[in-house]
Parts: C-alpha cells; structure tokens; sequence
C-alpha cells in the first residue's frame, strides 16, 4: 500500500466520521463522484461503524447496583436533597388470553377510567396545593374507584350512574361525556355481543409494590395508585434521581408528605399527563402525526394525547434509549439489565407499560384512518391500545385488531372501506405455523388471506380498470346467513409493461442476517433482474448506520453489474431507515420515467432501531413521493424482529403495496409472478361502499378490513385516500348477511327513537336487490374519482354449489377466523375449513391451495386436534 | 422550571450521570475487562465529579470523565501488572511494552469470543469505542489518549478494515 492510498483511506475513515475540515469534505465528496471503488469502501466503513455501533448497543452494561447506589447518593447529597420527581399513574387492564374475546365496549370503559385517572388528578393537585380542596377530590376518586369496580362486575347500569355523577361534579369536562358514552355504548354492545362470551373486565390499576411499605399507612382506597417513582424513592432510601424522568422534573416543587393521607391518586402522578409542554408538543405531534395535532377539538383530545406522548417521554428518558426506540418498540425485548430490588420491579413494569402505549398509538394510526371526531378516536384509540397492545410475547409487533362486528341494515345501511391487495398476513402466519407455532391473534388480517389466493375472476370488459364480480351463497358457519362474496380483478396487461426505474432499498442492518432474511432478498432480486430489460433502470440502496448508494441506476440489461452489487451485499450495523429512504426517493426521482413504473421497494424486518425516530416521519415521506407518482413497495422478511405494524402502515398510507416473504417461493410469487402487478398501478385510491337493502338484509358483517375502514362520507372524497390496484390484482371482501325473515336473538332491532318515525323503504327496497356495490376509484395520473354501482340479487344457492373460488375464500376467511379466535366463527371447525379448502383446490396449478389445506391441518394439530 | 433554564445541581449531576455512564462503563470495561471492575471506576469518577466546582467543569465535563476513569483504570491495571508480573514471572510471558492492556486484552477475548472487535490490537479497540460508542471527537481522543489526531485516524481506520474484512467473512 502506498502512502497516498494510505492517506485516501484514512480519509475515507475520518469522512464517515465528519472528521473532514469542510474544505477536505468537499474534495473529498468530488473524488467520491468519480470514484466507484471509493463509494463502495466508504459504504463499508460505514457499515463497519453500523456493526459496531449495534454490537455495543446489545451488549450495553450499567454501573453495577451498590456503585450506583454510592453515585447517587453523592449525588443527592451536593445540594438539599430536592423534591421527588414523578412518574404519571398508570391504570392498566390486565390481558389475558380472554382479552381477544372482550368486547370493544368494555374497553371503552377502560379507556374512560383511564382517563378518569387523568381527570381526577388535577383537582387533587389544585386542592393540594392550597390545603384544600376546592372540589370534592376524595369524592371524584371514590367515583373512579366505583366505577372501575362497576365495570369490573359488569354492573353498567352503576356504571352510567356514576358517570352520570361525574358529569354533575364536572358539568363542562370531556370526561363525564365520555364516560357516559362508554357505559350507553356497552349497554347497546350487549346486544350485538350476544353470541360471544363476555368475560369480566379485569380492570386494574397498577399498584406497584414499595418494598418498604409502611404498615399504618392508610391504604383505604383501591387500588392504590402511588407512583413508581415515588415506590423507588421509598425502597431506595432517598429521592429517586432526577434524571429518571426529565421529562418529568417540573414536578418538583410539589411538596410531598410520605406516608400521610394517600390517597387514591398521588398530586404529583400525573402533573405531566395532564400538562402537555412545549418540549412534548414536539414527540406527541410525531407520533401521532397521522393527525394533524389542529383537527383535534380543544376538549378531551389534548389531555388524552399529551398524557400519552409525556408518558411515552418519560419511559424514553427513564431508560435513556432513544425516542425511536421507545416508539418502535424495542423495549417489548426483555430488559436484559436487571437491577437489584425495585429497581428490577419497576424496570419491568415500565417496559411493559411502553408496550401498552405502544400499543395505542399503533390503534389510533392504524385503526384511524379517517375518522375525524375526537370521540371516535379516542374510543378507538383507547379500544385497540386496551385491549391487546399490552403483554405481547414474543419480538414481533403488530398492530390490535377488533373483528368487524354485525351492523344492523336500519341504522347503517352503507358499509364503505378501501381495496387492500395486501398478503403479507398469511405469508407471516404460514411461516410461523410451519414453525411449529400458532401466530397472534392480531397477525391474522383476514383479509389478507383471503386476498392471498388466485381466483378466477373475469377481466373487465368496460371501460373501468377492473371488473367486479359477486355471488351469494349459504354461509358455511352458520346455515341461516349469507355469504356474499366481491371479487374484483384489475385488467392483465396485455402488451409489454411500460419501463421501470426500480430503487430497491435494501435493509442491511445485523437483524438482516440470517437465511431467511438478507440472503432471501438478493436471491429474490436476482430471479427479478432477470425480468429487466434495457428500457428499465435499477438502483440499489443500502441503509445500516449510514445510508448508502451501492448501485446507482443501471440499465436493466447490465445485468452482470446487478448481480455483481447484490452479491457484495453483507448484513451488518444498525438501521437508519430514514437517511435510507430519502437517498431511495432521490435517486428514484433523478431516474424518473415518465409514464413509466417508478417505485421505491424496501426490502426490510422493520427493525429500524437507530437514528430519526420513526413510522411517522417515513410514512409522512412515503406520502408525499406518492404524489408525485413515486410509489412504495414494502417487502417483509424474517420473523422475531419483524414490525408489522410499522410496515403495514408505511403501505397503507402512502398507497404502497406490502407483501411478507418468508421463503424462495414467495419471493418467486412477489418478485417475478407478480411483477406486473405490483409494478403498474392500474387505479388509485380504490373505495367500495355497499349499500345494504334494509327490506332484505337485516345485518350485515363485513369479513376482515378492520384496518381499511372508510366514514361513509369519505367515499366520495376524492380527498381521502385508499388502496391502489396493480395490473392483474384482484381484491376479494365477504360479507355475511343475515337475512331480513331471520329471526335471531342476536340481531339488533330497529331502534324506538322517540322523535323519529322509522324510515320508510323505497320502491326498489321491494324488488328484491339485496344491496348495491359501489365502486370509486381514480386513474393513476388523476384527481378525480371515477364511480360506478352494480345492483345484485340473491341467487339463492347452497354452499354446496358454491363455486370453487368461493369455496376457497370462505376457507380461507374462516381459517382466519378461528385462528383469531373471532366471535363470529359460528359452528365452524378446522375439519370443516380443512374440507372446504380440499373442495377448492382441485386442478390447483400452482400448488397454493393444497399448501393451504395442509397449513389448517397443522394449524388444527398445533391447537392440539379439534 | 424547564430544561432551557439552569437545572439544579443535583438535576444537572444526575443528567450527566444518566448520559454518560453507559458509554463509560463500555469504554472502562473493554480498559479492565470487567464490568464488576468498571462499576468501581466509574463510581469514583462520579464521585469526584460531585466534588468538582460545576462551573469549573460543566464545559467539558464528557472529557473530564474520560480521562478521570482513564487514569484511574490505567493506575490500576499498571498497579495489578506490577504485581501479577512479580507473582507469575517465568510461569508467562507477560507484556511486549509496559502497557498493562496486553494483558487485559486476553481476558477480554475470553470474554467476548463474538466480538468484531476481539484480538484487535488494544489501541484500536480504544479508539474505535472512544469513537462510536462515546462520539468522542478524533481531537478529544488525541488529548485522552495522548495520541496524535493523524494517529487516532490512522488507527481508527485500520482498525475499522480489519472489521469490514471480518464483516466480509461472516456472510
């Protein structure tokens, strides 16, 4: 090696580092431009740093217990020993296996108790502050306290008296309302949740055991809600430090008496759930961006969110990791730093209280995609982060979900939602069961696995990119229902695709390592480059520590250059997903063909643990190139690391497409079978709104696409975006109906308004249609939304003569629905689904659907036979 | 009161600890080659910090603590070479030159067989944690060390391409 090759190198070295003066940076960046060897080993020093900087992060050690404890104590000592510090209370609903079970309602009123935490604590604090109460504090805790029990024995009749009480106590706060809504909503709920079981909602709150618990002292009101902090400082002996909780620290100043008069809710607990400052207003409008922080009313929202994003601060700050990882999620990963005594206590319980929170927020942005009223979000809010955001075994993530209940035809006749072409769900499910294990109730989309398989739809004729087709048969779960299947396919191409300029962006980060992750990847990408030719351009984006460019744009017939880059690809270092995706945009954008397919396609396991926080800003990203028609593809791979949630968002929110690939097949299905159609938007923002004839169809349930939801008003604005339709996508959604004759206890009558006449039916309620399918859509390169309806009647047929296409979404729908565990499955068995399945697929080329019947027999000796 | 106006003493000792002692207790233990060991340094470092006029090191406290732990461990390890050398002479051979982290170097292969950076001369693995795990500036790292800038670079590159030739391998 020579000098000056010496003199490069270090220099390659100290540029990563930004060691360069700037005057040496930019000669630097100059040789870089022309140098390809130079910019594939400044790619490896910073990979190089990427691993490094992981593996020091794995491998984190703490001062040692009596060592820290010796440090804080001189701490402590330099000045008066100050106030102590807080963290807010925490009420939380234990989980168990039963959770999936619970009613939506029922968590409303968790949430309602939560908040009622929240509520409550100010006027303690006011009242404490002057030494007395201005309000009845001890009353309004007493309240919270029965009302938790009331709903904890399902006495809701108490429940709304109570919360009728609150609202007297408070007339002008949020609260009351939204604890009257919670009680009314259960009451109407039990009518609809006839069929499943309720189980007692285990309210709690989280008492946290102070190892020196004083024994007389007043410890009347249940459930004790004295802070975790607080516990600490008693076990510990002196003030819990500070810097545990900055975000928390103008808290002191409170005066705290320990072991006097506790009650219910400590003054201090929740000053930072109720006090959203400027340093917060930064991390709450980051997290929950997805709304735009000025839709939200004055009332109730802003404390509810502010109490969320400083807890989420606070549990960040306390175990000094940053916000990325807090809001990501790493913390569901066990604490592997364990501390002596409480400390161990409360490290465990904070991390899994950061789940919870987590677990609500990835509810409001992924269950709320238009509702815009605060109640509404946060009741459902609330509903997916109580319910089952909290304990979740396990590394990967996903976002709760609740199945679609039955909607009475009188009340809301219009179902609308968005198209999602998504599959990764049964991909990710498959994997796991061939593993040996049955997924998470919340990893199962229905929708996706029945959106898995090929059906054999007729290409459309007119002049709409898609043809709808739609059958109605006998339910297989239940004989008095209907089963009314949509199957929608969006036109094949028939001459060549148009050019492609493809920017993979390539997650190399050390959780890609492994076989079914990194090297799944580039094989996948080789079977693809395959498919080039000359008119398409590819690009290939790595991002670990550092992003960087390993391919820049080539031509689609260099294919040796290709597969060159990607066999130099090595997983290593830690991820900045973020640097990495705009580096993707930018060299996609400067290759940009007009008319062509432009896509960005990240091929990661979600982990993106280092650097710019998060989901909010890359979906806000991914958002914005969908305007300007460069599209998204999310590609998942591996399993125990994998964000779900996190992916399924940057698709559905910025119009992309998602797919999990857990094996050389599916990557052959996604990569090259598929190719067409994930590269060529056909249409965009698909919406379907049915309206359900209230002359024949009493109920109706829509079959999965909890998550695509739309507000029936959004289906004709054009404003709101929904899902997009490549070539030859198809997208399937079952509904089933209860017919109007049914006599069913479980159907919910037509409400006795008293200042309403029920509505009368119109003349074509009486000709027998059983609902109208509405369809919106815009073509890809426009504004606006191109709709079209077809009525349809019921042929009256037997499952029996059911088609084979049909059969197989119904095995594949109700194969969802018992691994979910879902209210709604009705008599059905996997033996039955497994039969449903075999009917399905005979003459099936391409073997899919014999690997579905063989996945439900595994499923069903996994749950241990039938 | 909120983080932009001057945070007590105690707040302030409290903020430096929480922001400091992981990357401390990384860099001390890699130095001594255990955490246990670590603890001990670094609790006396942040003892002595406590004791400091804040004013007089609020500026540069993260190199103060540097080369506080620095200095203690290096006391220590020259002390326990001194005697291992006297206890074990002609059982081993010990050291090539009189710093005392050859030695230390061994124990730390032995405990950390999955390292990138095991069996990295001592030096590299110095400044490749002063580096990206502290974020040391390469001038901070010289004053700590006593190296040269163009030293610290050097061996920071070099020691980063024996990982990038160790990452090649691992595929």
């Amino acid at each position: 090696m020579s000098q000056e090759q010496k003199n490069i190198d270090t220099r390659v070295t100290a540029y990563a580092f930004g060691e360069l003066s700037p005057k040496e940076a930019s000669l630097f960046e100059q040789e870089l431009r022309q140098s390809a060897r130079l910019r594939a080993e400044l790619a490896e020093v910073r990979d190089a740093i990427g691993a490094l900087a992981s593996e020091f992060q794995t491998d984190v050690q703490e001062v040692a217990a009596p060592q820290r404890a010796a440090i804080e104590h001189a701490i402590s000592t330099v000045t008066p020993p100050p106030v102590t510090a807080s963290v807010p209370p925490v009420v939380r609903a234990s989980v168990g296996e039963s959770a999936y079970r619970r009613s939506m309602t029922v968590a409303v009123l968790v949430a309602c108790a939560l908040i009622v935490v929240a509520l409550v604590v100010p006027e303690l604090r006011d009242g404490g502050g002057n030494g007395v109460a201005q309000t009845n504090p001890g009353e309004l805790s007493q309240l919270l306290t029965a009302f938790n029990e009331a709903v904890e024995n399902d006495r809701l009749d108490e429940a709304e008296a109570i919360a009728l009480r609150v609202q007297e106590l408070k007339p002008n706060d949020p609260i009351a309302r939204t604890l009257l809504l919670g009680s009314q909503r259960r009451s109407a709920g039990d009518a609809i949740d006839n069929e499943r079981e309720l189980t007692p909602t285990e309210l709690e709150t989280e008492d946290v055991v102070a190892e020196q618990s004083n024994p007389e002292e007043p410890n009347t009101e249940e459930p004790d809600q004295r802070s975790e902090a607080e516990s600490e400082a008693a076990s510990i002996g002196h003030p819990a430090p500070p810097s545990r909780s900055q975000g928390t620290e103008q808290t002191q100043g409170t005066e705290q008496t320990q072991g006097t008069g506790q009650t219910a809710t400590n003054p201090d607990n929740s000053v930072d759930a109720l006090e959203p400052r400027a340093g917060d207003s930064e991390i709450g409008s980051a997290d929950f961006g997805a709304f735009d922080s000025s839709e939200l009313p004055d009332d109730g929202m802003d404390l509810g969110m502010g109490g969320h994003s400083n807890r989420i601060e606070a549990i960040a700050d306390a175990d000094s990791m940053g916000m990325g990882m807090g809001i990501m999620g790493q913390m569901d990963t066990p604490n592997t730093i364990s501390r002596p005594g409480s400390r161990g206590v409360v490290e465990r319980r904070r991390s899994r209280r950061s789940s919870e929170m987590e677990g609500m927020m990835g509810g409001m942005m992924g269950g709320m995609l238009d509702a815009e009223e605060a109640d509404d979000m946060m009741e459902m809010g609330m509903i997916f982060g109580m319910e089952d955001g909290v304990d979740f075994p396990g590394g990967d993530q996903y976002a709760p979900i609740v199945d679609n209940p039955f909607q009475a035809v009188t009340r809301s006749p219009l179902s609308t939602f968005s198209v999602d072409v998504d599959t990764a769900s049964y991909a990710k499910v498959r994997s796991l069961i061939n593993q040996q294990s049955l997924p998470h109730p919340n990893a199962v989309r229905i929708e996706e696995f029945v959106n898995y398989f090929d059906y054999d739809y007729p290409d459309p004729t007119d002049k709409h990119p898609f043809s709808a087709s739609i059958d109605i048969v006998q339910c297989p779960w239940n004989s008095a229902h209907r089963l009314a299947r949509i199957g929608i396919q969006g036109k094949r191409l028939e001459r060549e695709r148009p050019a492609s300029n493809l920017v993979f962006l390539l997650d190399v980060s050390g959780s890609m390592r492994g076989p079914n992750k990194l090297s799944l990847v580039i094989e996948g990408m080789k079977m693809l480059t395959d498919q080039l030719t000359e008119d398409d351009r590819v690009a290939i984006v790595v991002y670990a520590g550092a992003a960087g460019l390993v391919l820049d744009s080539t031509s689609g017939d260099q294919k040796r250059e290709i597969t060159d880059a990607l066999d130099r690809l090595r997983a290593g270092g830690s991820t900045n997903g973020a640097q990495g995706i705009q580096l993707a945009y930018q060299v996609a954008r400067d290759h940009f063909v007009a008319g062509g397919t432009n896509r960005v396609i990240l091929c990661s396991d979600g982990d993106f643990n280092v650097g710019v926080t998060g989901t909010n800003e890359l979906v806000q990203l991914a958002k914005e190139q969908a305007k300007s028609n460069i599209f998204l593809t999310v590609l998942g791979f591996g399993t125990g690391n994998h964000n779900d949630q996190m992916m399924e968002q940057i698709s559905n929110q910025a119009n992309g497409n998602y797919a999990f690939v857990d094996g050389l097949t599916e990557a052959r299905k996604v990569l090259v079978e598929e190719l067409s159609g994930t590269l060529v938007t056909i249409a965009k923002d698909v919406k379907i709104q049915v309206e359900f004839n209230p002359g024949r169809v009493a109920d109706y349930r829509l079959i999965g696409y909890e998550n695509r939801l739309m507000a029936a008003e959004d289906f004709q604005n054009d404003k709101k975006d929904a899902g997009e339709m490549g070539a030859g996508h198809r997208v399937t959604a079952l509904y089933e109906l209860v017919p109007q004759s049914a006599e069913l206890v479980d159907v919910l009558k037509t409400e006795n308004l008293r200042y309403q006449e029920p509505a009368r039916l119109s003349m074509l309620a009486a000709m027998g249609e059983l609902f109208t399918l509405k369809m919106r859509y815009k073509k890809p390169a426009e504004d606006v939304g191109v709709e079209w309806d077809i009525p349809v009647e019921d042929s009256g047929k037997s499952f029996r003569n059911a088609d084979r296409d049909l059969k197989l979404a119904a095995a594949a729908a109700g194969f969802g629905m018992l691994l979910r565990d879902s209210p709604y499955k009705g008599d059905l068995t996997m033996s039955q689904v497994a039969e449903m399945a075999s009917e399905a697929a005979l003459g099936d080329d391409f073997g899919y659907r014999e690997e579905l019947v063989e996945l439900i027999k595994k499923a069903n000796r996994l749950r241990g036979g039938n | 009161m909120n983080d932009a106006e001057r945070l007590s003493d105690e707040a302030w000792l409290s903020r430096v600890f929480e922001t400091h002692q992981r990357a401390l207790m990384g860099y001390v233990s890699q130095l001594m080659g255990s955490a246990e060991r670590a603890s001990d340094v670094v609790q006396d470092a942040f003892v002595r910090l406590c004791r400091q006029p804040r004013e007089k090191v609020e500026d540069r406290v993260k190199p103060w603590l540097y080369a506080v732990c620095r200095n203690r461990a290096m006391d220590i390890l020259k002390k326990e070479n001194r005697m291992r050398t006297m206890a074990e002479a002609g059982s081993e051979q010990i050291g090539r030159d009189s710093d005392p982290r050859f030695v230390i170097q061994e124990r730390d292969t032995v405990q950390h067989a999955n390292s990138l950076m095991q069996r990295l001369p001592a030096r590299q693995q110095e400044v490749i944690r002063l580096k990206i795990e502290s974020g040391l500036t390469y001038r901070e790292i010289s004053d700590l060390t006593g190296l040269s800038v163009s030293n610290v670079g050097y061996l920071l590159h070099t020691g980063l391409k024996a990982i990038r030739n160790r990452l090649a391998t691992i595929e």
